[in-house]
């Protein structure tokens, strides 16, 4: 398990009064930080924010955006909504899973690199198929252009 | 001003401050069926059972509606019936439904609603109850997710009424259910196994853990010796189940009922809370003397003492050694019968008794001072068991020579009791005009905070007096703040004290009160009054106690820090 730096969170907290009020926020922070939330990290702020553990968890398990597996370096959105999905973006993900060399059920993949996700709709319908790395959107996407994406994501990650 | 009124199916119904219709219409008798509504608990308004029907023809749930003079509401009408139905059909269908062998078939409000709207089957094909594991990790507690219909009564009971929150919602809609965090099981929570999560479950997914069949195969072992002891709140719970009002003094009864049990030698905690009230008491002026940190906090509610142990380590050292009267019965009971082959069985309101008797520190020269908790719940299931008809039971009084007891004794059963019984040592005076000045000082009374003055000679004593764990945690915050100054500090870990206790039939605030009642009747019936008084006491120290008092009667849990 990757090592929790408190101090990090600490400041995190500080950023937000330690206000229970707002802690999606300071969860979403944490995320951004470890790519998902580390249970050492929920426990803590729990306690700092005067909130239950199971009251954190709840919160964490309630929204699909909080993950509490590890997540690869780079996140793959994968959108299967209705207009990617008329334009085939279930071979897309396909060729993601084999390019990868991961399955549906794993979070990441086993160097560490990726992760997959499917997501229902990116509101970018005109760019179908879409996939999101991070912060990039790959527009119009095919089973080749995948494959070449996921080439160039390992030579620049590794 | 005016009385105001609103009008339910067409009855003129008045009303003052209730918080919503539906506790309007119960004033009112009518009974408007709700799984998720706790008159002590936060509004909820998610199970859908309590809609009514307005004068549009819009329905809206009673829990979450505000009384408003002329309000008109239906609350059967033929949409609210139809309503209802379905409801309970949606609910039935995510329920794992196996009321023959289910703990608490009887008292299941589902159970009782698909009976009374006539739920005759759902048209769902699949159940999709939770699949989630059943939790049999507390000694307290068990529970079952694939029975819940997540009400959210335990979570807003753990998170509100106690502060602990050791279980809450996760994930959500079908694949929803109520856990702990992160997997872990209750033991590994900050559960206390108070068991008010068990009072409020409308259904079977959290219930008391049962050991009535442990208690019939000792009782039919000849071999063994089985001694029993009740607590004080014990005699309050029981006279309710059996069709009678519940602050019928039913103590003679229940001892006779423990002997066609099968029960061998009975006893009544009261003797021990006598002790405790002796041992505790000294303590605490002990500690006025010597000028110990003070305020000492009580030590009889192991909820209590869990709660301690996990949210304020540090305050353990001001927690007083007493044992808990159970614990301390237990102590007499083996010095009593020393060499004989004795299971030594409380019958307690309390499910965290369960984990109390199973703790290291309860056994002394390598015998476990209890060997069995059953609750008030668990007894009247026995008693049903064997066909005893109670209500026409003749009275009978505990076993010679431990039999005796005073009223200081009985009033540990409600809040405030405890603290009353040492007021009552302290200022050592039984007249009936100084009993009465104790009894109006400010520490009766079901509220969840109380605080007051005494004086005691040139003492003068602040004290508080908190039930229901998140009332503690206030008191203990104005205390480390420096706001409030107490020097004794009473904590009862249930919602009004052990007659309010997890093991004690559920029970509403009315009802609660009259249990009260109930205890200081049977005050009110001892012709003893303080514990210097108990006559047995001599016999105890003198006889029994081998000059081991201090040893046998304190339990030293591993925060109280260093002992001689």
């Amino acid at each position: 398990m990757e090592q929790i730096d408190f101090k990090v969170i600490d400041g995190i907290l500080e950023k937000y009064d330690c206000d229970s009020s707002k802690i999606i926020a300071i969860m979403q922070d944490v995320q951004e930080k470890y790519r998902y939330l580390p249970q050492p990290a929920l426990s803590y702020i729990a306690e700092k924010v005067g909130m239950s553990e199971s009251k954190l968890f709840g919160v964490a398990t309630f929204y699909g955006n909080f993950s509490l597996d590890a997540k690869g370096k780079y996140v793959l959105k994968v959108c299967r909504g209705t207009a990617c999905h008329v334009r085939k973006s279930g071979t897309v993900l396909q060729a993601l899973y084999e390019a990868t060399g991961m399955n549906e059920k794993q979070s990441s993949s086993d160097d560490g690199l990726f992760s997959i996700e499917i997501v229902s709709c990116l509101g970018a319908c005109g760019l179908s198929p879409v996939v999101m790395v991070n912060d990039t959107v790959h527009a119009q996407m095919t089973p080749d252009k995948a494959k070449e994406l996921i080439e160039e994501l390992r030579a620049e990650g590794a | 001003m005016a009385e105001k009124k609103m009008i339910i199916d067409g009855v003129e119904c008045p009303f003052t401050d209730e918080r919503n219709v539906l506790e309007v219409a119960k004033n009112n008798g009518i009974d408007i069926p709700s799984l998720c509504y706790c008159e002590n608990l936060s509004i909820y308004g998610g199970c859908r059972m309590c809609l009514v029907e307005n004068e549009r023809g819009a329905m809206d749930a009673a829990c979450s509606m505000q009384p408003r003079d002329g309000l008109v509401v239906y609350t059967h009408s033929e949409k609210v019936l139809e309503s209802r139905r379905t409801t309970l059909q949606l609910l039935m269908s995510s329920h794992r439904a196996e009321c023959l062998t289910c703990e608490q078939s009887g008292k299941c409000k589902l159970q009782e609603y698909a009976h009374r709207y006539n739920v005759e089957e759902t048209p769902y094909s699949e159940n999709t109850y939770s699949r989630e594991r059943l939790d049999v990790s507390s000694p307290c507690i068990t529970r079952d997710p694939s029975k819940c219909i997540l009400c959210g009564l335990c979570v807003r009971m753990c998170a509100e009424v106690q502060n602990i929150g050791a279980i809450d919602f996760t994930n959500r809609g079908k694949r929803a259910f109520v856990a702990p965090g992160f997997g872990k099981m209750l033991s590994e929570t900050h559960c206390v196994g108070c068991g008010q999560c068990a009072a409020v479950c409308p259904t079977g997914a959290i219930t008391i853990n049962r050991q009535i069949p442990q208690m019939w195969d000792m009782i039919n072992d000849k071999s063994k010796r089985v001694v029993v002891q009740y607590a004080p709140s014990v005699r309050t719970g029981i006279a309710e189940e059996f069709g009678m009002p519940a602050d019928t003094p039913v103590t003679g009864k229940l001892v006779t009922a423990l002997r066609r049990l099968g029960v061998d030698v009975v006893y009544d905690t009261n003797l021990s809370a006598d002790l405790t009230i002796l041992e505790e008491a000294t303590e605490f002026l002990e500690k006025v003397k010597t000028g110990a940190k003070l305020p000492m906090f009580t030590s009889c509610c192991p909820g209590w003492i869990q709660h301690v142990e996990h949210a304020h380590p540090n305050l353990m050292p001001q927690v007083s050694t007493a044992g808990s009267p159970m614990e301390m019965f237990g102590a007499v009971i083996r010095q009593q019968f020393k060499d004989e082959d004795v299971y030594s069985v409380a019958i307690m309101p309390c499910t965290a008794k369960k984990f109390e008797a199973k703790r290291p520190e309860l056994e002394k020269d390598g015998k476990r001072l209890v060997d069995l908790v059953l609750t008030t719940d668990e007894l009247i299931r026995m008693i049903k068991a064997a066909g005893i008809d109670f209500a026409n039971l003749p009275d009978s009084e505990p076993d010679d020579p431990l039999g005796d007891y005073t009223g200081a004794g009985v009033i540990f059963g409600v809040t405030g009791g405890v603290t009353e019984a040492v007021i009552r040592y302290v200022l050592n005076d039984a007249s009936p005009n100084t009993l009465q000045t104790i009894a109006e000082c400010g520490v009766r009374g079901l509220d969840g905070i109380k605080a007051f003055e005494i004086s005691a000679g040139d003492l003068k004593l602040r004290i508080a007096v908190a039930n229901g764990l998140g009332n503690a945690d206030k008191l203990i915050a104005k205390v480390e703040s420096g706001e409030e100054y107490f020097d004794f500090i009473e904590v009862m870990a249930c919602p009004n004290g052990c007659i309010g206790g997890g093991g004690q039939p559920p029970a509403s605030n009315a009802r609660k009160a009259e249990r009260c009642k109930a205890i200081f009747k049977a005050d009110e019936a001892c012709e003893l009054k303080i514990p210097q008084q108990n006559p047995a006491m001599k016999y105890i120290y003198d006889e029994l106690m081998e000059g081991r008092a201090h040893e046998l009667l304190h339990i030293h849990y591993p925060l109280h820090g260093h002992h001689e």
